[in-house]
């Protein structure tokens, strides 16, 4: 360990509108130490983590790299990496379609830069780092991360950060939760091992024996300042507890002196909860009274949510184990994601809950609502310009009061608070309190999680949670904020740190036999009624016929590979078809010059979906009508022909059908696309985009890239139309759009998820195109082919659906 | 805020109807002569385009991507039940049309039912379902006889109310004003709402999320059979793609009338007065001379245009 500073914060401050999140901290790390940072909900080591790692601008201060200074203007997460800088959050930032090794390619391409046989190579480095760190680990690296459970997955994202080439800082964010004894002592062997090799190491747990064990120097962290820093061997873990606690008032809570603490409770048993289990819930049993103000407390993510939710929501499991009566009602602290209707007024966001209470049609009396809506509003002095004011111009805290005072609205008998302060100023924190003490004496039963151990003290019992337990039960004078800071960290015996669970089966292969099965069926079926079918010739007339649809389903593929759906990929090829047999028949250099100028007009599609943020759906469907009129302006009806040179090349004369060999040719293509490095990479995209954005790739190149290989397959798909028939007719390729987005999905590609599969795409392609075939050797009316296509479709949908649901 | 944003906050159709007023002046230069005539023959043409595009805007509302691309499959199943078994007979219409209504309702149902438990995503299973309604109506138009329409049908789809108003026009309007009322002062509109804007929110406020998504399904298919019914007494008659063009035209009629297509506000003023804005502008290139191609692009262009302006949510 050497006495110059990897990384100096000086006077770091970062505020969230009244929150100090980080207030003037300033913290050294020396190149080799291994340095545990504590502290209680809330101190602000998040944040800290943020701003080292380039995610987060602090606001002042100065952040200090090998004694330079660095601009903290452009200091984003590429240029920390770049530093050396790995971060391993608590959300796992992996893209679970992609397999283990292909997952640490996302993040360590610049070492692979150049290199031919990556794959073997990152494979070799995935299993070596997993076997340098966790020795016996069993995890197979050419296993989809999507199969691998929770435990195994944290150890592929903790390797992964370790075995960064140029490592030199390396931040966990409790990185022991999931996973198993025996793999914990081993990440604390490698750590210390990296700290030996001059690799600085941040370590954040709840853990407090874990920290004092391996940190060789202890930060704790309190309302975003640094208050103790010390070895490890100057402190235990009671100490710590008293540094994470508040000794010394700073804000003028002291004198709000718990003067009556909700104790009215009565009777009536509004919440009873037997053997509660289930979603990392183990097992509780608790009764709770109306006019009791009960507490919720503990370190975040210790089953007190789950709890909460288990309560409102009872179904399914837990139907039988929690007994529940009367009106519930649920205020939650995560405002943007389950709390507020963003479009709405103040009034609106509050009346929904008492428009609840009517029959579905009924005759809503806007009066009185108006009236019991402006009594809360006026009641909780809400700080708007009106009550009609759009929710969103209120501050954060005010949006809270929002959803607090639609609690209260509703006159529920329980009403469960899910972190309701978070982020509020004390003011409206003490309005909200005595809110809270005001229902509880009314009888009514109030339910309250707070990541705030302080607030807590208003409650009449507080619940302790720790690894979905209730570990402490603390009543009446008992409760206070030190003694609960206490509770939440014990329970250790508690952690049923099972075996790591065992890998589920790969689902992937067999999920093309149902496609590959319809396919035969369909051939066979057109072979027994015609036998011309069962011939070379037979073949490569069918096949033939199938490429467009072939061309255009993979087309699809790409678009879909992205979770995004193209509507115009038929109208697309259409205009292809006909700007061959126009333009490029009477002249080469302009056919292509056009053809070209699609494919970038294509790009630019993708590249407003992604500044516009618009869904693919409908651009692409505008789209379809912008490609289907330039077609029809070329060519109003059929006809045009078909350039010479066009022709031969679709009929050559080889020893194989020559179908068979495009679509051996594009279904090797889209394989090895996918199977490239960035073909990996746009598959990364379809199912995680921050997380691969945040390993330096660009969403932006991606989209585009993405988009114009699309449109590339779809143009050789329009050139074999053009070859096939020898002329255009912009009307016969609308019907392929939606026949692609069927294709694909039957294929066993996935709609979201980045999960495509090229073969399964052709496969899917083939089937639908030979009903047309089918259909006539059926002497059926044409018309029925989309029936039949139809069909098919949704028997293949169903019959992968009722394989889920049975797994 | 830009004044284009505050107006389409305040008065989300506002733009839907200066772009028909300017698209109806636009089409009184290109005919020659600026009549309230043209305006209202138009406008009959828009009403069954409105009436189908509501059903559209209430499955867009519910958010999260949804849509429903069946219901051009179920116009063109309604309009070839109703002209068949209706045969002309006015009192056939007593029990045929609920029963049409019914069906389109069924419709609807079987859509809810798959995206809700099924969990199949809107698109794909509303693009089954019309594969399954085309296949039905290919069974039906099997054994089938010359067209008959019913009187009533025929009134009602061509004639005016005191030689002045058409109908179906008045129909339209009366059902926009239903839906906005509906919007306004029952639960369901309002829950509607709230589910397109943050389902999950909605379920902690205690609404039942799949109830509300359901009913969307099955009131688009209600409308749509409506529409069929219509648009078949109108035409004359059914045939094979009836509906086809009215997927583009439902789903342009709802965003031009200011409608969200990430869900959450449904403007029913605003989608009449889309499907007026866009019958305009047909009515507007065709009688200009515009080609057939150059509509087509004009239409596309648009869409994309008011998507491009109305994204409130670009990316940073």
């Amino acid at each position: 360990m050497t006495d110059e500073c990897l990384f100096e914060l000086r006077s770091i401050s970062k505020s969230y509108g009244a929150t100090k999140a980080l207030d003037k901290i300033s913290v050294d790390i020396h190149p080799g130490e291994i340095v545990g940072l504590i502290g209680a909900n809330g101190a602000g080591k998040s944040t800290l983590t943020r701003v080292i790692s380039g995610v987060t601008v602090p606001d002042t201060g100065e952040l200090i790299h090998l004694g330079k200074s660095i601009q903290l203007g452009t200091f984003n997460p590429a240029a920390a990496s770049r530093l050396g800088v790995q971060v391993v959050y608590q959300e796992l930032s992996l893209c679970t379609n992609l397999t283990v090794y292909e997952n640490f390619f996302i993040d360590q391409y610049s070492s692979l830069k150049g290199v031919r046989n990556w794959r073997k190579r990152i494979f070799d480095r995935t299993l070596e780092a997993l076997d340098e760190i966790f020795p016996e680990h069993g995890i197979d690296p050419s296993n989809r991360l999507g199969e691998l459970p929770l435990s195994r997955r944290q150890m592929v994202e903790i390797a992964r950060a370790a075995s960064m080439r140029g490592l030199k800082l390396l931040i966990l964010d409790e990185p022991t939760s999931s996973l198993g004894t025996t793999e914990t002592k081993q990440l604390m062997k490698h750590l210390r091992s990296l700290a030996g090799r001059d690799v600085s190491i941040i370590f954040i747990s709840h853990r407090l024996g874990e920290i004092i064990d391996i940190a060789d120097r202890i930060v704790v962290m309190r309302n975003g300042k640094k208050v103790w820093e010390g070895a490890n061997r100057d402190i235990n873990q009671l100490s710590l507890v008293k540094w994470m606690t508040d000794e010394k008032n700073e804000e003028s809570q002291q004198d709000l002196t718990i003067t009556k603490r909700a104790n009215n409770y009565n009777d009536n048993i509004f919440v009873r909860t037997n053997n509660l289990t289930g979603n990392g819930l183990g097992g509780l049993s608790t009764e709770l009274h109306g006019g009791e103000l009960v507490g919720i407390a503990g370190l975040d993510g210790n089953g007190q949510r789950e709890f909460l939710k288990a309560l409102f929501y009872t179904r399914g499991k837990s139907a039988g184990m929690v007994e529940k009566s009367g009106q519930m009602c649920y205020v939650t602290g995560d405002r943007k994601k389950e709390g507020i209707f963003p479009l709405w007024s103040i009034e609106d966001n509050m009346s929904i809950v008492e428009v609840n209470k009517s029959p579905l049609f009924g005759f809503l009396d806007l009066r009185t609502l108006a009236l019991k809506v402006t009594l809360w509003y006026k009641n909780l002095e809400i700080k708007a310009e009106t009550i009609k004011s759009p929710i969103l111009s209120l501050s954060g805290g005010n949006q809270q009061k929002v959803l607090v005072a639609r609690a209260f609205l509703s006159e529920a008998d329980v009403i469960i608070l899910d972190d309701p302060t978070k982020g509020v100023d004390i003011g409206t924190k003490r309005q909200m309190y005595t809110l809270f003490r005001e229902a509880a004496e009314k009888g009514k039963l109030v339910i309250w999680y707070s990541t705030d151990d302080e607030e807590l003290e208003y409650c009449s019992r507080v619940l302790v949670f720790r690894y979905g337990q209730i570990v402490e039960e603390l009543n009446g004078h008992e409760i206070s904020k030190n003694q609960i800071i206490e509770a939440s960290f014990q329970g250790e015996d508690l952690l049923v740190r099972s075996e790591t669970a065992k890998t589920k089966k790969p689902r992937s292969q067999s999920s093309i036999i149902i496609p590959l099965t319809a396919m035969l069926t369909v051939f066979i079926a057109s072979g027994i009624l015609q036998n011309g079918v069962f011939s070379r010739f037979g073949i490569d007339l069918l096949l033939s016929g199938s490429l467009p649809l072939i061309f255009a389903a993979m087309a699809q593929m790409f678009i879909i590979g992205l979770s995004h759906i193209d509507l115009s990929v038929g109208a697309y090829m259409g205009l292809i078809n006909v700007l061959c047999a126009t333009v490029l028949q009477q002249n080469t250099g302009l056919g292509f010059a056009l053809i070209a100028a699609t494919v970038i007009v294509y790009g630019v599609m993708g590249s407003i979906i992604y500044f516009r943020n618009i869904p693919s759906v409908v651009v692409t469907m505008g789209m379809s009508f912008v490609w289907t009129g330039i077609a029809y302006s070329l060519q109003e009806k059929p006809g045009g022909k078909a350039p010479e040179w066009l022709v031969r090349i679709f009929s050559l004369n080889l020893p194989v059908p020559q179908s068979i060999l495009i679509v051996l040719v594009a279904g090797l293509a889209g394989f090895l696309f996918y199977r490239s490095k960035y073909g990996t990479v746009l598959r990364g995209f379809g199912n995680n985009p921050s997380a691969v954005e945040r390993s330096g790739w660009s969403t932006l190149k991606a989209f585009v890239t993405g988009y114009v290989i699309a449109s590339i397959f779809a143009i050789i798909g329009g050139f074999i139309i053009t070859a096939l028939t020898g002329a255009s007719d912009a009307n016969s390729t609308t019907s392929y759009t939606l026949l692609t987005v069927a294709a694909v999905v039957m294929g066993g590609s996935e709609l979201v998820g980045g999960i495509v599969s090229p073969l399964g795409t052709i496969v899917g392609a083939i089937t639908l195109s030979l009903v047309g075939a089918l259909l006539g050797f059926m002497r059926l009316n044409s018309s029925y082919v989309t029936a039949v296509q139809g069909l098919i479709f949704i028997t293949i949908l169903a019959s992968r659906l009722l394989r889920k649901v049975k797994i | 805020m830009s004044i284009y944003a505050r107006s389409i906050t305040k008065y989300p159709w506002i733009w839907a109807v200066i772009g028909a007023f300017f698209m109806w002046l636009l089409l009184g230069i290109f005919a020659g002569s600026l009549s309230l005539e043209s305006l209202v023959t138009v406008a009959t043409t828009a009403s069954f385009l409105a009436i189908v595009a509501m059903g559209q805007m209430l499955v867009i509302t519910t958010g999260e991507g949804a849509i429903d691309l069946s219901i051009p499959s179920i116009i063109t199943l309604s309009a070839f039940l109703s002209t068949g078994f209706i045969n002309g007979n006015n009192f056939n219409l007593l029990y045929v049309i609920p029963i049409v209504l019914g069906i389109g309702a069924f419709i609807g149902l079987l859509n809810a039912l798959s995206v809700l438990y099924l969990k199949i995503p809107p698109i794909i299973a509303t693009l089954g379902m019309g594969y399954i309604v085309t296949t039905a109506i290919l069974l039906y138009n099997k054994g089938f006889r010359a067209f008959t329409l019913a009187s009533i049908l025929l009134h009602l789809s061509r004639d005016r109310l005191f030689g002045a108003f058409p109908v179906i026009v008045l129909l339209a309007l009366g059902l926009v004003v239903l839906l906005q009322l509906m919007f306004v002062y029952t639960k369901f509109g309002k829950s509607l709402m709230a589910v397109g804007q943050n389902a999950e929110a909605a379920s902690l406020v205690g609404i039942n999320v799949n109830l509300i998504r359901a009913i969307a399904y099955i009131m688009s298919g209600v409308f749509a059979a409506f529409g069929g019914i219509m648009i078949a007494a109108r035409v004359g008659g059914a045939f094979l793609g009836l509906g086809d063009p009215y997927l583009m035209q439902t789903v342009a009629s709802v965003v031009v009338g200011g409608t969200l297509i990430s869900g959450g506000k449904a403007v029913p003023i605003g989608t009449f007065f889309g499907s007026l804005f866009l019958i305009l502008l047909v009515t507007a290139m065709q009688v200009a001379g515009m080609k057939i191609g150059g509509q087509y692009i004009v239409t596309g262009l648009l869409i994309i245009l008011v998507l491009f302006f109305a994204a409130n949510r670009a990316r940073q």
